[in-house]
């Protein structure tokens, strides 16, 4: 699907000799045939012959994006720092994906680089930055080259690529009115604690709960952060947010940046085919193990050697083969696979990034940094990872902080983390099981915080990829094996302060946890229970295909506002009904954008007569529970 | 200083009321009474009038437009006119209006406007078209001096062959920032001839592209395709230029204007305006045109006649004439009437013009032979003279006598199509018979009244509708009703017609007029002109929320309303202007496209959507009236 992709910078380059100076990646992901040096600089030329050409026209000032169409192809090129260009050229299929997908993921493809690296200016020795831009922006568009479904992921959200998703969650206030709320236990007990204090920048708290009891990304996203002019936090969310996504899980290894998906070389294949019938399942292990090696980035030894001693483990010493005879052992990889269990569900929570990690394991396990700017001012900050059943914090530490570490002052954390977590998920987590999905999806965009509420479903990574993909297999095998079992002491993220019994019942009925899953249920398959899926909105048990289609159809609506020209002190509302049952209410002013979509095929409490407001709109001709939903949420 | 050119269009008002012909209601197919505007704007709507004219508006281009036209217009209906003129002066200075008010007849302008000279770019126009060859030669730019055009035609040359090379084609460029769509380039390649569209205005990809077909199709149109691929198969670097004659680059200069700054739903719709008559009417110009053809003279010599149209001016369409099973694209028409209406309004009555015109979507390769003749109606006094010779003497004379008048509005025309060079006796002989009937029954008197009144948003029952267009898709046809504040300020009524494919450099011309009498005229033109372009730019807006970039409907039906108003925030020190407050509706079907504009400060839905209803089972129980179904079939 994709060409390539590149990054130039035209001043670089100061004369006709030195051409080739301003190229600094150009990474083709076509196989077999390779560009000439002189090709490559063509292809820059014409797309900066393009830019250069728009600018002798009216209206130039101030474009960053440019998309050109060919007849099989698309380049999308953005322009970051002023002076880097970045081009993205895709070839066409039948099925088209707006172009605005890809600008999005160009977007946060760089945004996700500069929160690892800095900004491009900085790096003085351009072979440094061509060096870090293989590092990110190669496998960042390889995986989606392997998985172009991602493009669709976030649907027609893509035309805000600098917004972030924040989560929506019910409020049950008077759940417990004397206790704290929450995050305000939070603030005091770690964030303004004398441990921390003036070292611990932030925490930010995300909720990425997983589609298996309730579905529904009304939920999803950051529900707090503590310090204000957080100006990286779209960042860093929208990567946290694309880390979850397309790994279907955060682990320590996501996390750390030792995951990617890589595609299955074509003489294994063939081999796999034709040895089929005679060793079906150790053959494929054998692929597996393949894959180990070739797509694991960590040093290849820790990979060789964590099989090695799982092998040990199973009192098989090198045989790879007799690992098939381990695999079926391991009982159901959902934590809540049945969910008639009476047995209350135990929370689990562990750092996922800490220096409490093993020793062996690489610093990026230990501690990530993170480029992050606050009030405008760009430093390196270190970030642990600490998770809480589908709750994610962050702790953004200052770079001279040293306490972090202390494994003593990190277990108290941990303390007060289960401590302030356990009462959000107790007081706003808890679904009321009887709730009626809602009629319709909204969408508000923020434009002064840059903050995305929204309670449409996305379009998901397919199944089949999942279950597959030889790749995915390679990931989640490689954390079975290190994870499940006795294995513990290679285990990256050793600690888990619950005592005893837990631990024994791990060990006896469930692989342990510590390493790998964040939100627990990954295989959507096994769940087989239809009934118990809660839904938040009436769109979220729509299939695949339709709410890619929906998604296409609201991304043509949203498209009309991004045309329009109308005058700035002008407010524009529209009200889109289509024949196959969509009502769109879209609406722009000068802080928010509004989308809601209903089903008008679907009559119920629609009819109903009501006082017109005061202030006429367009969206009083949608449902009362829109209507409703207007008045509490966005007029006050 | 604009107080004193109100003034002066004002005083120009009084011969208005002679503009309108005495026995119009006669000829109105919808025998609805009056014909003003449905608005419920009264004289108290017109005191309550906002003071615009005294003050900038913050969008400047259309500061002037602003005002208050037909309301303006109402209230120098009543007798008392020039003391309610003071007493409204007098309130404006003492700025005693209020500042909102419910209903007002002109629609506010929503847009953005680019200042002018704001931009540093070279081209600092909003609309660019070009056209070179495939080596990179120049044939025609819209804006920009040669130097600087010739420079970005040879970039454009450059991409295009260097993607050529790799097999591929450059369909456009979108150029956005952050949110906003910011500029678009398409691209058509014709080869040997390449033609580029620039916009950063609302246009849809696919709109650029349908006029970049429109002025591709005006290229074919004089030269043919068959023609032009041989004067760049000798030499690819041929200069088309030198091939092209001067009038040839008026008409650009025209189509390109027209397209850029008209008012022209045509383009927007691909559909043809046609002309509002009643159906025995047109029946019988059917019928006329039917019986010439089948005259047992003509009709033994076979295919003599392929196509004959009578056509309105504004390229209304009033009947057709066409052999079964045929019927001439709308391009092809629009370009035929554009030549009309352009370029020979100056030919006299008794003058007939024969004219070879390659219609590129009939076929791109050959022409056709075209004898058109202008329609003029006599005077009434003169009817009694029966001789066609003499009549069309004193008709010339007539039109030398009254000058100027006449050649200001334009008559309808006879178009006659031809396979065949040496048919032209046949074609005048058929011609000659249609244009006597045409007199003999007072056809042409009916023609001419339908093509000033047309019908307005009183003959409908939709409330609160300033105007509309709907377009009927098996006819591709499209309606509108009569826009009714053209006739205001002593303008020439036929002006409303002539719009749709007139070039606007009289306009310069009498700017320019030291006379101050001519002044108000102008200054009403100036708005005028502000005001169809305003309206062109709802229309496409309205347009664009129902369909997407490449042009197709977001459903198979879907309906569209678009609102826009005030947003909160605004400055309290500056006088305000109108509240903007206005809805508008897209509905588009498998059967028809309607397009409406709602009157400012009207926000309720349910009755939009009751008036739209109400429009479009007006338009289909009107339909024989309103469009050419099936025309005379031979």
């Amino acid at each position: 699907m994709l060409d390539f992709v590149t990054v130039f910078n035209p001043s670089f380059s100061t004369n006709e000799r030195d051409a080739e100076k301003q190229l600094l990646l150009f990474h083709s992901f076509q196989k077999g045939h390779s560009l000439s040096l002189n090709d490559k600089l063509a292809e820059l030329g014409i797309i900066q012959a393009t830019w250069r050409f728009s600018e002798s026209f009216v209206d130039s000032k101030g474009v960053g994006e440019s998309v050109l169409e060919l007849g099989d192809k698309l380049l999308c090129t953005i322009l970051v720092e002023e002076d880097f260009f970045v081009t993205l050229a895709i070839e066409l299929a039948e099925c088209e994906v707006p172009a605005t997908y890809f600008l999005a993921h160009l977007r946060h493809c760089y945004d996700f680089f500069v929160l690892q690296f800095g900004s491009w200016c900085n790096f003085e020795n351009p072979n440094k930055l061509t060096d870090c831009l293989n590092e990110v922006l190669v496998p960042f568009w390889s995986e989606m080259n392997l998985m172009p479904n991602h493009i669709w992921y976030t649907g027609f959200l893509s035309y805000w690529p600098q917004c972030y998703k924040a989560a929506d969650l019910d409020n049950e206030k008077d759940l417990n009115p004397e206790a704290l709320p929450w995050d305000t236990r939070l603030k005091q007990q770690v964030l303004l604690d004398d441990a921390s204090f003036l070292g611990l920048q932030d925490i930010l708290v995300y909720h990425l709960p997983k589609p298996a009891t309730h579905k529904g990304y009304k939920s999803y996203g950051l529900v707090r952060n503590f310090t204000p002019n957080f100006d990286s936090l779209p960042k860093i969310s929208n990567w946290i947010e694309y880390l979850d996504t397309i790994y279907t899980r955060l682990s320590s290894h996501v996390i750390a940046g030792n995951v990617q998906y890589k595609e299955i070389l074509e003489e294994d294949a063939a081999e796999t085919s034709n040895e089929n019938e005679e060793q079906p399942v150790s053959n494929s292990l054998m692929n597996q193990s393949k894959k180990i090696y070739h797509n694991f980035t960590l040093p290849i030894t820790f990979a060789y050697d964590a099989v090695q001693e799982v092998s040990n483990m199973t009192g098989v010493s090198s045989s790879m083969s007799l690992l098939t005879d381990f695999m079926p052992k391991i009982p159901s990889w959902n934590p809540w696979a049945s969910s008639n269990d009476n047995k209350p569900k135990v929370a689990r929570s562990e750092f996922l990034i800490s220096p409490l990690s093993a020793s062996f394991l690489p610093e990026s396990y230990k501690v990530k940094v993170l480029e992050l700017s606050y009030n405008g001012v760009v430093q390196s900050y270190n970030c642990l990872f600490w998770f809480y059943n589908e709750i994610l914090v962050v702790l953004v530490f200052k770079k001279d902080f040293a306490k972090i570490w202390d494994h003593e002052y990190l277990h108290d954390i941990h303390f007060k983390l289960t401590n302030c977590i356990s009462e959000l998920y107790s007081s706003h987590l808890t679904s009321k099981p009887d709730k009626p999905p809602d009629s319709f999806c909204y969408a508000t965009i923020s434009k002064e915080t840059h903050q995305i509420r929204s309670s449409f479903p996305l379009y998901k990574i397919q199944k089949i990829l999942a279950s597959a993909s030889p790749l995915e297999l390679v990931v989640n095998g490689l954390d079975e094996f290190l994870t499940s079992g006795a294995n513990r002491k290679t285990s990256v993220a050793t600690l888990n302060p619950t005592p005893g019994p837990i631990q024994d019942d791990d060990i006896v009925s469930k692989p342990s946890w510590g390493l790998s899953l964040m939100g627990g249920i990954f295989r959507k398959e096994q769940l087989e229970d239809k009934a118990v899926v809660q839904f938040d909105t009436f769109l979220d048990n729509i299939s695949d295909e339709k709410l890619r289609c929906l998604h296409l159809d609201i991304s043509k609506f949203v498209n009309t506002l991004s045309t329009s020209r109308r005058a700035e002190d002008l407010k524009e509302e529209k009200l889109i009904k289509l024949n196959n049952g969509v009502v769109c209410f879209i609406r722009e002013d000068s802080d928010k954008i509004v989308i809601l979509v209903e089903n008008w095929f679907d009559k119920r409490g629609s009819k109903s007569k009501r006082v017109p407001s005061e202030k006429k709109s367009l969206v009083q001709y949608m449902r009362t529970d829109v209507t409703d939903w207007w008045n509490r949420v966005i007029r006050n | 200083m604009m107080q004193t050119l109100r003034e002066g269009y004002i005083d120009n008002q009084h011969p208005r009321d002679k503009a309108t012909p005495s026995g119009a209601s006669r000829f109105n197919p919808f025998t609805m009474g009056a014909t003003q505007p449905t608005t419920s704007v009264n004289l108290a709507s017109s005191f309550s009038a906002p003071p615009q004219p005294f003050f900038e508006d913050s969008r400047p281009s259309d500061s002037s437009v602003y005002l208050d036209l037909a309301s303006e217009r109402q209230s120098m209906r009543t007798s008392h006119r020039d003391l309610e003129h003071e007493l409204l002066q007098s309130m404006r200075s003492l700025d005693l209006m209020p500042k909102s008010h419910a209903v007002s007849n002109e629609i506010p302008s929503i847009f953005e406007s680019v200042v002018a000279g704001g931009s540093m770019a070279p081209l600092p126009q909003e609309k660019q078209f070009f056209i070179l060859s495939s080596a990179g030669k120049p044939v025609y730019s819209m804006h920009g001096q040669d130097e600087l055009v010739m420079g970005l035609m040879g970039i454009v040359h450059t991409v295009i062959s260097y993607f050529k090379v790799h097999n591929t084609k450059m369909h456009s460029i979108v150029n956005s920032c952050g949110n906003h769509v910011k500029q678009k380039f398409v691209f058509l390649d014709k080869t040997p001839i390449i033609l580029m569209a620039m916009s950063s205005r609302e246009e849809s990809v696919n709109d650029l592209l349908q006029q970049l077909d429109f002025l591709y199709s005006y290229l074919i149109c004089t030269l043919s395709r068959r023609q032009l691929t041989r004067l760049f198969s000798k030499r690819d670097n041929f200069d088309l230029r030198h091939f092209l004659t001067n009038t040839d680059f008026q008409n650009l200069n025209h189509i390109c204007d027209s397209i850029s700054n008209g008012f022209n739903p045509d383009f927007l719709l691909g559909a043809l305006r046609c002309l509002t008559l009643r159906k025995s009417t047109r029946q019988t110009l059917h019928s006329i045109m039917l019986a010439q053809v089948q005259h047992p003279d003509v009709a033994a010599q076979r295919n003599t006649i392929l196509y004959g149209l009578i056509v309105a001016p504004g390229g209304q369409l009033c009947s057709v004439l066409r052999p079964r099973g045929h019927t001439l694209h709308t391009t092809d028409l629009h370009l035929l009437f554009s030549l009309i209406f352009n370029q020979f309004q100056g030919l006299q009555d008794d003058q007939e013009l024969w004219l070879p015109i390659c219609f590129p979507k009939f076929n791109s390769s050959g022409f056709l032979h075209c004898y058109i003749r202008l329609l003029a109606h006599e005077n009434p006094q003169k009817k009694s003279k029966k001789t066609p010779s003499p009549e069309a003497l004193e008709a010339s004379v007539d039109a030398q006598h009254e000058g100027a008048h006449k050649l200001v509005s334009s008559k309808p025309a006879l178009v006659l199509i031809s396979a065949q060079k040496e048919s032209f006796f046949a074609l005048k002989k058929i011609g000659q018979g249609i244009v006597s009937e045409l007199h003999n029954k007072n056809l042409l008197e009916q023609i001419e009244a339908a093509s000033t009144l047309g019908f307005t948003m009183a003959d409908i029952p939709a409330k609160f509708v300033h105007h509309f267009i709907y377009k009927s898709k098996k006819h591709v046809q499209y309606i509108m009703p009569r826009l009714d504040d053209l006739d205001l300020y002593n303008m020439s009524a036929s002006d409303d017609a002539r719009s749709t494919f007139s070039a606007n450099d009289e306009n310069a011309s009498v700017e320019n007029d030291p006379d101050p009498i001519n002044n108000g005229t102008s200054d009403a033109k100036v708005r005028q002109k502000a005001y169809l372009y305003k309206l062109m730019r709802y229309y496409t807006h309205i347009r664009n929320n129902a369909m997407d970039e490449s042009g197709s409907a977001f459903n198979r039906s879907t309906l569209t309303f678009v609102q826009w108003s005030n947003d909160g925030m605004r400055l309290n020190d500056l006088p305000q202007g109108e509240e903007v407050d206005t809805l508008c509706l897209a509905w588009l079907t498998p059967n028809f496209e309607l397009f409406l504009i709602c009157n400012n400060g009207v926000s309720d839905r349910n009755t939009i959507l009751k008036s739209a209803k109400n429009i479009v089972d007006w338009c289909r129980k009107n339909e024989d009236r309103l469009f050419v179904k099936n025309g005379a079939v031979f």
